[in-house]
């Protein structure tokens, strides 16, 4: 599906039911990891699942010690055979333990034994909930547990999770790609999920409006200083005696203005980045696709800045190029109304 | 025209904050969030403004769905007039705003 109509579903699913919409978003993260990383085998196992939406995905970063700083990632991978032996606990995880889908395929950063300190020795790892055989059948239970849910301020019918890996044998996974280029992996599914928590932003804004303009039709209260007439088109109401819809105040309808006008403006905006994506990515004329890619239409770009945030040029970067700033602004410019029910960590 | 204004303000504001960044990155966080938020005002503007350009062709040439192209005017009227005057108060802020954060122990918050 083109990014510029999966962002524009993407926010009906949003307005609709923020809490449930992150488990196909994180899934989305974890589809694009496999996809960009895995081995033919490897995405041939998972890949068709996890897109039909039987599997569901999990992204697998923060430790109690370590959150934006990934170098400071502690649990561990010990080989087993082809495999691995995962031993860690991980937190706000989001969707990390449900019985919505049949398996749960958790992406998870470790350390190998031996790999060298901060993030130039992170893996990433493919830890199912259920093992899956080769031949795709469904194994085992995996040693992967739901310790708790986390207190969160709203949102709360998305499970967010402290997972355990590893209380007992270990949590078997599977590495993707090559040794110690986690983060690199990971920031695909981080990029992924940018684009989507954006747009969350406006969403609630839009689902703010729908319910704030409906009532401001529906209520009323006082007489507004001009003829009602143009707004609620019922010649009843038109009279400057009798008391009328609330939309009809100028600064009620100065806040629904200001309301609409800011939700379309990151719209367009949003919607703007994902066409550039597309065009980016995917369109065949390469002139056409590096323009695109200059305006931020790069997934590549921004795992590169992620990267290398330390350095300065990067930092310059962050600042002044990219759509992943624009899209976030959306969940500053959420309005008060909904502003309330919002607040997750990824 | 008007339209430069913020445009050009969005410069300056850049032009500012990469002169700070090449010497004391302090200061550039310090007004990291207003420039985005000038960047977001003024992008949100243009592109608007372009639906908007886009809505009026549309009614001249008879379009039938009159009430949505003529919403898409209204939201960029009220945009800019309302909404994107914020820009201004966002250059001043990233232009002046550093050192009222930078120069501030952090023991007096």
């Amino acid at each position: 599906v083109p990014a510029v109509l999966g962002t524009a579903v993407e926010e009906l699913w949003a307005s609709s039911n923020l809490a449930f919409k992150l488990c196909p978003m994180l899934t989305l993260g974890a589809s694009e990891a496999i996809l960009h990383f895995a081995t033919p085998e490897q995405k041939q196992l998972y890949l068709p699942k996890m897109v039909r939406g039987e599997w569901a995905g999990t992204m697998n970063l923060t430790e109690p010690q370590a959150g934006s700083d990934l170098a400071q990632v502690r649990t561990r991978a010990v080989p087993a055979g082809p495999n691995y032996r995962l031993y860690g606990q991980k937190i706000f995880i989001t969707y990390g333990e449900h019985d919505l889908t049949e398996n749960i395929v958790h992406l998870v950063l470790a350390r190998i034994d031996g790999a060298p300190p901060g993030v130039r020795g992170i893996s990433l790892f493919i830890v199912p909930k259920y093992w899956v055989n080769a031949d795709g059948t469904p194994g085992a239970r995996n040693d992967v547990n739901c310790a708790s849910i986390e207190h969160k301020l709203g949102i709360h019918a998305s499970p967010t999770c402290v997972m355990m890996f590893g209380e007992n044998e270990g949590a078997l996974g599977v590495l993707v790609g090559e040794p110690n280029r986690g983060l690199e992996y990971m920031f695909v599914m981080m990029n992924a999920a940018r684009l989507s928590v954006g747009l969350e932003g406006y969403a609630q804004g839009e689902r703010a409006f729908q319910q704030a303009v409906e009532w401001a039709r529906s209520r009323v209260q006082g007489k507004p200083p001009v003829s009602l007439a143009k707004v609620s088109g019922s010649a009843s109401m038109g009279t400057n005696s009798s008391p009328g819809p609330i939309i009809g105040h100028p600064d009620v309808k100065r806040m629904l203005l200001g309301m609409k006008s800011t939700v379309e403006a990151c719209r367009a905006l949003a919607l703007y980045a994902a066409f550039q994506l597309d065009l980016g990515g995917a369109h065949p004329d390469a002139a056409v696709r590096a323009a695109a890619q200059a305006r931020g239409g790069s997934a590549d770009s921004h795992r590169q800045g992620l990267l290398h945030r330390e350095r300065h040029r990067d930092r310059l970067d962050r600042h002044t190029g990219s759509r992943r700033h624009g899209i976030h602004r959306g969940n500053r410019r959420r309005t008060d109304a909904a502003r309330r029910a919002h607040h997750h960590h990824l | 025209m008007r339209r430069s204004i913020h445009w050009d303000g969005l410069r300056a504001a850049a032009d500012s904050l990469l002169a700070s960044l090449a010497t004391a990155p302090d200061r550039a966080m310090a007004v990291s969030v207003p420039f985005l938020k000038l960047c977001g005002f003024t992008i949100g503007g243009w592109l608007l403004a372009r639906a908007a350009d886009i809505a009026a062709r549309k009614l001249v040439q008879g379009d039938s769905d009159r009430e949505f192209l003529e919403a898409k005017i209204a939201s960029a009227h009220f945009y800019s007039t309302q909404v994107l005057a914020q820009t201004l108060a966002l250059e001043h802020t990233v232009l002046q705003g550093s050192d009222a954060v930078v120069t501030t122990d952090a023991a007096l918050i």
